[in-house]
């Protein structure tokens, strides 16, 4: 089964267009050796792995339970899991859900289904996360691996590989009563580099899933592409925990990418707030230094993703120069006191939002008043250097 | 009586002030009006959110308080502690992300041993002039260049020593450019700066920065570069590529053809163009256009770049375009291959890309390629190195 959330009749969906949502998390490579076993160059030296699978359930997880954030009903919610032994182990709930297999022919099926119901109306929209193993074809296109790629049993190494381009280009507009929904956004949670041999291949050729017509029709969709990988480089993750992309992402839409334009109310995470983030933070969101860098193409313009129910939360942080001046201070956002005033902590969490940063000495130092200023996520830090005055210690 | 709002965003690198996209919102009705930080704006009465974020992810803020008649102003200003530490490292600490920005902002990064090579058509040296000046220190190394309109193509080629890793990255003619060689995480990255604010502060935000702003100052930047005849092309081309990364076609209106059609040695006016095309569904114009790119050369966008293999290949496949595109497709695929796709202006890394855009640019003077050895790029046939 893949349609694990149908809501397509629902009249909301109807009128609407709805959400719909193809989640597809890649571990157990059939054809591929162990991580642990001897690596073939033919299938140049790719092997099993031991996180997609987990990063799309918990994507999954984050959409079923988060419906009422989202910027549309969810009419559709297809899934396909093919998850490691670990992933198994470490969440057993994955086998619950009753998601199908991630093969090529179960992925062809369901995105030829999520086309179709995304097709039902223009102000739908359509997400995409892709999470396993991917090869760079050329510049920005790239081949996306099913769990059956490298069958022995077929003479086209890469029978079972779908081209991210075609389904990109797949999903635009074919003919003027084509309404197909014109906000769509791509997860591509795959490594983005090109193994020399696959040069052998010439430009290999994955079996298309759409194989779109030139429409002579314009292309007018928000289509953000994003990708857990800069071109050459690796995406990683933690064997059976998920990927850095996925819980990058997934704090990013907890409000780490919010925003709020007048910084009090309706705070919403959306395409671009999240590509800023996920650029500009992604070590800080993974917690740990990772030599991974995202990157976002396609037609990048904004389109939401949540909304959130309350203001989110920004971690704040104070250095003090010289570092002494943090035993006498007493640190106000807003007129509340954060954080102990000796010695103030390297950080905390207050809620977004515009405050006034007012530090007291006590003695030693001159106070510091600051006037309004939006406190927006992920994180303030700043750097005080006030000014000795008589008694300083 | 016109009640209006400025701004005063007091920052300066040493080429002028940092001019930036500004945002104010209304705070009892949520109306949103925008501007670039150096105008000033027409608004009814009340209390403003006044917000800018510059590309390395500085958010500066303040609230202000418009009366009916009132020429207000808003301070954006660094909170303390987040200025630059000096003036010569301004555009590093408030344009380049923080990944970039750490190891040099406090001025005690790695040290930088590299070797920066110029290469030219040899025809077309009298264009360029020695660079100005050439400063540098702990991680970062910078110099000006001021590279004539004339026929030539300008290429600077990094060698990162000891690892000997070579990128190169193509030099827009017809500028004032930085050239700015900044260690970060892994190694060195190249940089081009541009003369004019808005088109350097739009080359540094199209990837990251917020969409509304960033379009806003994509559509100016092309304006003024249209209304002043398109005097500054690879302005307008930035612009125009900024708004198609967007999908903003609307917006675009018909300056891609312009630039196409005005600028005919630019080949990103006719990649521009042809992707355009695309998108408005009309591909036997933009096949057309995407043909054009051969005749001029390599573009100086990695967006143009990536439009032209990717559209070349569709219509090759689809049999829109026949054999006689390969070749073009070939040469600029073997550039593609090693290109840095999250660097806005063509570069790459590798001897293989390096060979492979010099000898497409032979190809398109009619000169006689051949194997270039790195070992003789100075002296490869056709080129020579300026400014060794």
């Amino acid at each position: 089964m893949t349609l694990l959330l149908d809501q397509r009749t629902d009249p909301e969906v109807v009128a609407s267009g709805g959400l719909h949502v193809l989640v597809v998390g890649v571990s157990d490579y059939t054809h591929l050796p162990g991580r642990d076993d001897v690596t073939d160059p033919t299938t140049f030296r790719l092997t099993k792995l031991e996180s997609p699978a987990k990063a799309a359930f918990d994507f999954y997880r984050w959409i079923e339970t988060h419906q009422p954030r989202l910027p549309r009903k969810i009419g559709s919610l297809r899934v396909l899991l093919s998850p490691s032994a670990l992933e198994l182990q470490k969440c057993p709930e994955m086998t619950s859900v009753g998601a199908a297999a991630a093969t090529f022919q179960q992925f062809d099926d369901a995105a030829s289904a999520w086309r179709g119901d995304a097709s039902a109306h223009r102000d739908g929209m359509a997400w995409l996360y892709f999470a396993g193993h991917g090869l760079r074809r050329t510049l920005t296109d790239g081949l996306l691996l099913l769990a059956d790629f490298a069958d022995p049993s077929k003479q086209n190494l890469f029978r079972h590989c779908a081209e991210l381009e075609d389904i990109f280009y797949g999903m635009a507009p074919a003919a003027p009563d084509d309404d197909v929904a014109r906000t769509q956004v791509f997860f591509i949670d795959t490594c983005n580099f090109r193994p020399p041999s696959l040069g052998n291949f010439g430009n290999p050729v994955g079996t298309k899933v759409f194989q779109a017509p030139m429409a002579a029709v314009a292309d007018d969709r928000i289509a953000p592409v994003f990708s857990a990988a800069r071109p050459g480089a690796s995406a990683y993750g933690q064997p059976g925990e998920g990927s850095f992309l996925s819980r990058a992402l997934l704090r990013c839409l907890e409000g780490a990418a919010a925003e709020s334009d007048d910084g009090s109310t309706a705070w919403r995470v959306s395409t671009s707030s999240l590509s800023k983030r996920l650029q500009q933070d992604f070590v800080w969101l993974v917690g740990r230094q990772v030599p991974q860098g995202v990157t976002v193409g396609g037609y990048a313009a904004d389109a939401p993703l949540c909304s959130l129910p309350s203001a989110p939360e920004v971690e704040f942080g104070v250095r003090f120069e010289p570092q002494v001046a943090r035993e006498v201070a007493a640190v106000h956002l807003g007129g509340e006191q954060v954080g102990p005033p000796v010695p103030f902590p390297r950080s905390c969490v207050i809620r977004g939002g515009i405050h006034q940063l007012h530090v007291a000495f006590g003695q030693g130092y001159a106070d510091i008043h600051e006037g309004p200023r939006l406190y927006a996520p992920p994180r303030v830090t700043r750097t005080l250097t006030p000014k000795a005055t008589e008694g300083t210690p | 009586m016109t009640t209006t709002l400025g701004f005063d965003l007091p920052l300066y690198d040493d080429r002028g002030p940092i001019v930036a996209p500004v945002k104010a919102v209304r705070r009892s009705t949520g109306e949103v009006v925008r501007g670039m930080s150096y105008e000033t704006l027409d608004v009814a009465p009340g209390s403003y959110l006044v917000s800018c974020e510059l590309p390395a992810g500085q958010l500066l803020s303040t609230i202000v308080a418009v009366g009916d008649g009132d020429a207000a102003k808003a301070l954006l200003e660094p909170a303390v502690g987040e200025r630059s530490p000096h003036e010569w490292q301004a555009r590093a600490h408030y344009h380049v992300a923080p990944r970039v920005r750490g190891p040099i902002s406090k001025g005690f990064g790695p040290r930088l041993d590299v070797e920066l090579t110029f290469i030219a058509r040899q025809h077309a040296l009298g264009s360029f002039a020695p660079p100005s000046t050439v400063s540098g220190g702990e991680g970062f190394v910078s110099l000006e260049l001021d590279v004539g309109s004339g026929d030539g193509d300008l290429v600077a080629v990094l060698r990162e020593r000891p690892e000997d890793r070579i990128q190169a990255l193509v030099v827009p003619r017809g500028q004032s450019v930085r050239l700015v060689a900044l260690a970060e995480a892994g190694g060195v990255r190249l940089e081009l700066q541009l003369a004019d604010p808005e088109v350097d502060m739009l080359l540094r935000s199209a990837a990251r920065a917020d969409h509304e702003g960033t379009s806003m100052l994509a559509q100016r930047v092309a304006e003024k570069a249209l209304a002043a005849k398109l005097s500054d092309p690879i302005g307008a081309a930035i612009g125009a590529a900024t708004l198609l990364r967007f999908n903003e076609l609307e917006r675009l209106r018909d300056w891609p053809q312009n630039l196409m059609s005005w600028i005919d040695w630019l080949p990103d006016g006719a990649a521009l163009h042809g992707e355009h095309m695309a998108r408005l569904g009309d591909h036997t114009e933009a096949l057309a256009a995407f043909l054009q790119v051969g005749q001029r050369g390599i573009p100086f966008l990695g967006d143009s770049i990536q439009y032209t293999v990717t559209r070349l290949r569709e219509y090759r496949r689809s049999g829109l375009a026949d054999a006689s595109v390969d070749a073009l497709l070939e040469r600029i695929q073997a550039i593609a291959y090693d290109m840095m796709f999250d660097r806005p202006i063509s570069t790459f890394g590798g001897v293989a890309a390096i060979h492979a855009y010099l000898g497409s640019l032979m190809g398109s003077v009619g000169a006689s390629g051949g194997a270039i050895q790195l070992g003789s790029l100075l002296e490869s046939d056709g080129y020579a190195s300026v400014f060794p």
